[in-house]
């Protein structure tokens, strides 16, 4: 049960106002109104990462179910097990991600991304051993973007486990719309 | 040295360009201009509580210089000391948040604040005694504030440590957060 009550989406003022209009009925949203015109920063960061990254849309699933997978947050790997399931991600992939990086699922760039996020959740630096496999096969652009991604799911777990955001009821699921989902 | 190279400002998005003109010149920014569509929203997202929050600027800058600590980053702490310098925090206040809590130095909101810091950094799901406690200082938006802050300074310092951001050979004047203000609200 979330530790405080959720908050009425109809009450919204201002620049939180417009970005409820646009949002799926998910309760971390619900939860957040009472953060006021900070939601703005908030929604639009993740939408950033969600819809107008260039970093592969599996990849970047991988990393945000593996940070979930880590800080125990099963709201936001419930969320994004059924994001990566509507990009087309088979469930023995999606096994893996919990497996760890050793996983036999993962073809080699998806491993490297996943030592990558291990690396950053636990010990803040990647190490070169993680880093720099990857700075060979990634723009810089993406390979920041990975790196946003991961600390902003490491930021999002924080507010999901600390505010105890419940899981939406069978029957009350919002639709998330994505690039790249089949439907 | 940083892992990359500083993005070039004239093969910026034009958003991206444009914002980053305005800003404090501090590496954290140049480096980060360069991570597409995120800038943006990133720079809205700390202008939010820098300029526009409800907790209180001490306890809010505290709190970032605990995280910092916690996370061994020393870019953010060299940054956020300077802001906590210029909004005029004591240095006995300053140096406190790498010491032991709950400190005398602190007020009862403070240590209640900086409490679910640390545990909310070695746990993820901060004790709800804690969260209890916090709460009847802060109230509901000063909690998703605080949260919120704990969380975006694991990001900051997950990107400075990974980018190996240096600090800059300039030190900026002032806390810079009139110019993070300017520039969002010119933004739009």
């Amino acid at each position: 049960m979330a530790r405080i009550p959720y908050f009425d989406p109809e009450k919204a003022e201002g620049r939180a106002r417009e970005v409820y209009k646009k949002l799926p009925k998910l309760n971390i949203f619900r939860m957040l109104g009472h953060s006021g015109e900070m939601i703005d920063g908030f929604i639009k960061l993740g939408n950033a990462i969600l819809v107008h990254s260039k970093l592969d849309p599996v990849l970047r699933e991988i990393a945000i179910v593996r940070t979930g997978v880590l800080r125990g947050s099963t709201y936001e790997v419930f969320q994004h097990e059924r994001i990566s399931r509507q990009l087309g991600m088979s469930e023995e992939l999606i096994g893996a991600i919990h497996e760890g990086p050793d996983a036999r699922a993962f073809n080699e760039m998806q491993r490297l991304v996943m030592r990558f996020t291990d690396d950053i959740v636990k010990n803040t630096r990647a190490s070169d051993a993680t880093f720099n496999p990857l700075k060979e096969k990634l723009s810089y652009k993406e390979l920041q973007e990975l790196v946003v991604t991961i600390g902003y799911y490491t930021m999002v777990s924080c507010f999901l486990e600390t505010f105890d955001v419940d899981i939406e009821e069978k029957g009350k699921e919002a639709t998330v719309s994505l690039p790249g989902m089949a439907n | 040295m940083a892992r990359l190279p500083y993005p070039d400002p004239a093969t910026l998005p034009e958003a991206n360009a444009r914002l980053l003109k305005g800003l404090p010149d501090l590496n954290i920014f140049r480096m980060l201009a360069g991570s597409g569509p995120s800038f943006v929203p990133f720079m809205a997202l700390i202008n939010a509580y820098l300029n526009e929050g409800v907790l209180d600027a001490e306890l809010r800058e505290l709190v970032i210089l605990r995280v910092g600590h916690l996370c061994g980053s020393s870019y953010e702490l060299h940054q956020h000391r300077r802001v906590s310098r210029t909004l005029g925090l004591s240095e006995a206040r300053i140096a406190a948040t790498t010491g032991s809590l709950p400190s005398p130095v602190f007020s009862a909101a403070e240590n209640a604040a900086l409490a679910l810091a640390d545990d909310q950094v070695a746990h993820v799901k901060a004790d709800k005694a804690l969260f209890e406690a916090a709460r009847r200082h802060l109230g509901d938006t000063g909690m998703q504030e605080l949260v919120i802050v704990i969380g975006v300074y694991l990001l900051v310092c997950r990107y400075l440590e990974t980018m190996e951001i240096e600090l800059e050979d300039k030190e900026i004047e002032g806390s810079g957060l009139d110019e993070i203000r300017k520039s969002m609200s010119a933004h739009g």
